[in-house]
């Protein structure tokens, strides 16, 4: 019998993040734990995307953020994009909170390095921030550190006089 | 027959070839991709046969007419460049990735080895495919010649050999990360300094095809020695963190004074040095470690950077960028398909 074609993960739990638990930074990482061990030294709260949602379920964030992803694949734009990424991306809640995108890859891969920058970009509407290599060095934390907190005052002051204009 | 506890899942009731070795009696156990331990033995599979490539598809005779205008030291650095890089992926392909085979973690992992070990064996290949599109035997004779009295190409091969023949699993998997992630750099630097000026393009494509797989052989060697290494006391993580700096330390010098010998009559060896750190830096990162060179010496030529990455080079760093507002996402619809492009 055929069931009507549906994505795997319309069954799974999610778990919604009230506002004060929802950090501005999400990131995903596979098993390697390359672009974990980046967000550590960021030294800044942030949330994982499930790397099992079939055991761990979903996320759903409330609040901004910006995303940190690692390319996948490694020379082929198709899945480059980790599908756990995709599966988040999917949710309408998320998608509309992704304010913009930074990437992990290797120039090894050539025109495909970092391709999951762009595709989230493009597809979300939001700057490509930053690029770094596998880990990232000691000089992509801090720009990324100094980067992310002139992002969000600069959004904090949009939105404010975003107020003041409407009030 | 003989019956099996069904008590006992095969994994323990049984062991995979490679363990005849050390016990004779075991059952032995096929390969099962049907039940996989660790995702990332499928997902590097999966990668490695969607990026297989062989020489023959590359037009290598198109570059014959760049090849002519080479000058005579050109011609002679790039045949010893090549059969360099020949002696380092036969190292690999016939011991660095077969030795790994009876450390493996899986039984998946030791498939990938055997992946991994032919296109090594495809890359050793793909030189000679350069050689003999391009240049005579006589040419081709000198240059493995030179590659057998060279002291130093030989000091390179035994500094990792010895540990591959060693009884350590984890030196084993440093070794190899060295070898695929930093020893070859200063050779694929050649190809990608004549691609800059338009020259030998072809063979710089090629070149890149293998620099792709070099990333995936890096990466899946460190990871495995990273699952390896946890299972380790913290004296032993002390240990073998020390022998990687150690290791990494004496392979850098050798580079320096193998690659000088090479480079520096062409007045390139400072920019090839810039290239060797960044790399050395990119498999520390593979292995798990942080960086031995600092951000300003490996600073690699733009250029280079361009020839390796296309558009690498240009600024993604939004973050410096002046007067530049975000961009309020508009939430378009997607869906899983979307995605797949």
């Amino acid at each position: 019998m055929q069931t009507p074609a549906r994505s795997p993960q319309d069954a799974l739990p999610v778990r919604e993040l009230p506002v004060a638990q929802s950090p501005d930074l999400v990131f995903f990482s596979s098993v390697s734990e390359n672009t974990r061990r980046f967000v550590e030294h960021l030294d800044r709260p942030a949330v994982r995307i499930p790397l099992r949602p079939r055991r761990e379920g979903l996320i759903r964030v409330s609040r901004p953020f910006v995303l940190v992803v690692p390319t996948y694949g490694g020379g082929a734009r198709s899945g480059a994009v980790p599908k756990q990424v995709i599966g988040f991306l999917n949710d309408p809640v998320n998608r509309a909170l992704i304010r913009g995108v930074i990437t992990a890859g290797n120039t090894n891969f050539g025109e495909h390095y970092c391709s999951a920058g762009p595709i989230i970009s493009a597809k979300c509407e939001v700057p490509e921030l930053y690029r770094f290599e596998l880990l990232g060095t000691q000089r992509d934390i801090e720009l990324v550190n100094a980067g992310l907190t002139r992002f969000w005052d600069q959004a904090s002051d949009d939105q404010a006089s975003t107020e003041r204009k409407t009030a | 027959m003989t019956l099996i506890d069904p008590n006992r899942t095969l994994g323990e009731s049984s062991v995979t070839p490679p363990g005849y070795r050390h016990d004779p009696a075991a059952r032995l156990r096929p390969i099962n991709w049907n039940r996989v331990g660790d995702d990332k033995d499928l997902e590097v599979w999966n990668r490695l046969t969607a990026n297989f490539w062989l020489p023959e598809k590359v037009p290598l005779s198109n570059d014959l007419p760049a090849w002519q205008k080479l000058s005579e030291e050109e011609r002679t650095l790039t045949m010893r460049v090549f059969t360099g890089l020949t002696m380092l992926d036969t190292v690999q392909a016939t011991v660095g990735e077969i030795c790994q085979i009876q450390d493996a973690r899986t039984e998946h992992e030791e498939a990938v080895y055997t992946n991994i070990a032919f296109m090594q064996s495809v890359h050793a290949r793909s030189y000679s495919s350069v050689f003999s599109t391009l240049t005579s035997t006589p040419e081709i004779d000198d240059a493995y010649r030179w590659a057998v009295s060279n002291d130093l190409l030989q000091e390179r091969c035994k500094k990792v050999l010895v540990h591959y023949f060693g009884d350590d699993p984890l030196k084993r998997k440093v070794s190899s990360t060295l070898l695929s992630s930093l020893l070859l750099y200063a050779g694929f630097y050649l190809p990608l300094h004549f691609s800059v000026h338009a020259t030998l393009t072809n063979t710089a494509d090629m070149i890149r095809l293998i620099l792709r797989d070099k990333a995936v052989h890096g990466y899946y060697s460190g990871y495995k020695y990273q699952r390896g290494l946890e299972t380790h006391t913290r004296r032993e993580q002390a240990d073998m963190r020390e022998f990687t700096y150690a290791l990494l330390e004496e392979l850098y010098e050798l580079e320096l004074h193998y690659s000088g010998e090479l480079y520096e009559p062409l007045g390139l060896m400072d920019d090839v040095a810039v290239f060797v750190r960044y790399n050395a830096n990119k498999a520390l990162m593979n292995l798990g470690y942080p960086a031995r060179f600092a951000p300003e010496e490996t600073e690699v030529n733009p250029e280079i950077l361009a020839a390796l990455a296309p558009g690498a080079d240009e600024n993604h760093d939004f973050f410096s960028g002046s007067g530049s507002s975000y961009i309020i996402g508009k939430g378009e619809d997607t869906s899983d398909a979307d995605w797949d492009f």
